[in-house]
C-alpha cells in the first residue's frame, strides 16, 4: 500500500518537476550562502540581526505580472505599476491579457498544488513518529483537517509550526523575533535564565521561551504550550507537555534554523523538523503588516478534500 | 534555470513550510473548479485579508433583483508583492466581471479565475483557467 502511494506521488511529482525556481519568492535552501564572515556584536556574540529569507509573498510562485498580446508575445513585469507604465507608453497594447500571480503549480492549478503537497508531506514529509496507540488519531485528524486543523479557522500556528523568524533584532539581553505571519513577535531573553515558574505553566501557542548561547549557537528552550496547535499539516498533533528546542546559528550571511520537538506522551522519539537555511535578505523591501486572518470559508466546505 | 525532482521537492517543501500558514487551501472543498459562473456587477468592497482576498459584487439579474456575490482569491501577500492590491486595479463603485468557480453549497460565493476590468482588459488571477481570447471585448 505504501509503495502504491509513493508511486502515485512520484507520478504526481514527475508532472510537477518543471518548477522555474527563478520565479520563486523564497530562495532555495542553502543555495544563496555566500562566503562572508559572521558579523559579531560588541559583546562577541554572533549578530543574528537582519531580515532572513524571502519576501512577504504568499508563496506558490509569482512570475510577476505578465501581459500576453493577441499574437502570443509575452511581456513580463515585476510589478503591476511597471505594466501600467508600459501600457501608458504604448509598449503594451490594451488587448494584452494580464496574468497576475500565475503559479508554478502543476497545470498552473492550485488544486493540484494542494493535492501534490498533501501527498508529498504524507509520503516524504519527515513525519514525527507517534506511538502506535495514536496512529488512528493522526489519521482521523489528517482526514478531517478542514475542521480539525485550527489554522484553518485562523488560530495561531504556534511554535514550532510557525517556522523560523523572518526578521531578528538582537540586543545584549534579548532577541526579538519577528514574523510577517499574522504579525507575530517573540521577545526571548538570552542570558541563560531558567523558565519563569508561572509563565511556563500557561498553556499558550508560543509557550514560554528562554535562550542561552551554546558557543555560537543560540539555543531557545520553549515549554508551556497548549494542545490546540499542530506540528504540521497532516494531523500531527501534540500535547501540552511538549518541549521545543530551537537552534539558530549564523554562518556568514546564512541563518541556520533547526527545531526539535520533545513530546514523550505521544511521540516514540524526539522529532527533528527539517532544518532551514535562510539567506540574509538585503532587498530592502518594507517589512509590512500581515493582513489579519478572518475565516469565512469553513461553513462552505462540503467535502473533506484539502490535498 | 530549471531544477529536477530533488529541486522540486526542496522548493516545494520550502514553499509549503513557509506558505501553508497564510494559505487556506481546500479550495476544492468549497468551490467546484469545473462549474464556472460569470458575474457582472458593481464592486462594493474589497477586503485584503488572509487567508483569502475577498471582493464583493452587486449583481443584478434579469428581474432587477440585486444579489451580493462574494468572490474569493488567493492570499493578499502575493497580490501585494506584484502590486495588484493597489487601488488603481480594483476600484469600488465600478463595474467588474468575475469568472469564478461556483460554491458547492449554492451560496452566492465564487473563487475567482478571471476578472474583466472596467475598461475591458482581462486579468487572470492565480488559477489555471485561461480565458478565451485576449484583452478588450474578448469573451
Amino acid at each position: 500500500m505504501k509503495g502504491a502511494v509513493v508511486g502515485v506521488v512520484l507520478l504526481s511529482l514527475m508532472a510537477v518537476v518543471s518548477i522555474d525556481a527563478g520565479a520563486q519568492s523564497r530562495p532555495a535552501s542553502g543555495s544563496a550562502a555566500a562566503p562572508a564572515p559572521t558579523p559579531r556584536t560588541a559583546d562577541g556574540k554572533p549578530d543574528l540581526s537582519g531580515r532572513w529569507g524571502g519576501g512577504g509573498g504568499g508563496g506558490g510562485g509569482t512570475g510577476g505580472v505578465r501581459a500576453v498580446e493577441p499574437d502570443g508575445t509575452v511581456h513580463t513585469f515585476e510589478h503591476y505599476s511597471e505594466y501600467s507604465a508600459a501600457l501608458a507608453a504604448g509598449r503594451v497594447s490594451a488587448n494584452a491579457k494580464i496574468i497576475g500571480r500565475q503559479p508554478n503549480y502543476r497545470h498552473g492549478n492550485n488544486v493540484y498544488s494542494e493535492r501534490d503537497a498533501g501527498f508529498t508531506q504524507r509520503a516524504f514529509g519527515n513525519p514525527p513518529l507517534y506511538k502506535p496507540e495514536f496512529w488512528e488519531r493522526v489519521q482521523y485528524l489528517d482526514e478531517n483537517g478542514n475542521k480539525e486543523d485550527t489554522t484553518f479557522s485562523c488560530f495561531p500556528p504556534g511554535v514550532p509550526r510557525l517556522g523560523p523568524p523572518m526578521r531578528i533584532v538582537q540586543t545584549p539581553t534579548d532577541v526579538i523575533l519577528l514574523y510577517q505571519n499574522r504579525n507575530t513577535w517573540r521577545v526571548i531573553p538570552t542570558d541563560g535564565r531558567p523558565h519563569d515558574q508561572e509563565n511556563s505553566q500557561d498553556q499558550t501557542f508560543m509557550g514560554d521561551a528562554v535562550g542561552r548561547w551554546d558557543g555560537d549557537t543560540l539555543v531557545i528552550d520553549v515549554i508551556g504550550f497548549n494542545d490546540v496547535s499542530w506540528l504540521g499539516w497532516p494531523g500531527w498533533f501534540h500535547t501540552n507537555n511538549m518541549r521545543v528546542e530551537e537552534r539558530l546559528r549564523r554562518e556568514g550571511n546564512t541563518l541556520q534554523y533547526q527545531a526539535t520537538v520533545y513530546d514523550p506522551d505521544v511521540l516514540l522519539e524526539p522529532w527533528q523538523m527539517d532544518p532551514r537555511a535562510l539567506p540574509l535578505n538585503t532587498g530592502g523591501a518594507p517589512f509590512l503588516e500581515d493582513p489579519p486572518c478572518l475565516d469565512f470559508d469553513l461553513s462552505h466546505m462540503l467535502t473533506r478534500e484539502r490535498g | 534555470m530549471r531544477y529536477g525532482l530533488a529541486g522540486a521537492l526542496i522548493v516545494g517543501a520550502l514553499l509549503w513550510g513557509g506558505a501553508e500558514l497564510r494559505a487556506h487551501h481546500a479550495v476544492q472543498a468549497a468551490f467546484d473548479q469545473d462549474d464556472h459562473v460569470t458575474l457582472t456587477g458593481v464592486l462594493t468592497k474589497v477586503l485584503w485579508i488572509n487567508p483569502h482576498v475577498r471582493w464583493f459584487l452587486d449583481v443584478k439579474d434579469a428581474s432587477g433583483t440585486v444579489t451580493t456575490w462574494t468572490i474569493s482569491g488567493a492570499g493578499p501577500g502575493g497580490f501585494r508583492d506584484i502590486g495588484i492590491s493597489g487601488r488603481d486595479v480594483f476600484k469600488v463603485g465600478q463595474t467588474y466581471t468575475a469568472i469564478a468557480a461556483r460554491a458547492r453549497d449554492g451560496s452566492p460565493n465564487g473563487y475567482v479565475l478571471t476578472f474583466v476590468l472596467p475598461d475591458g482588459r482581462k486579468i487572470d488571477l492565480w488559477h489555471q483557467y485561461k480565458s478565451e481570447g485576449t484583452g478588450a471585448g474578448a469573451k
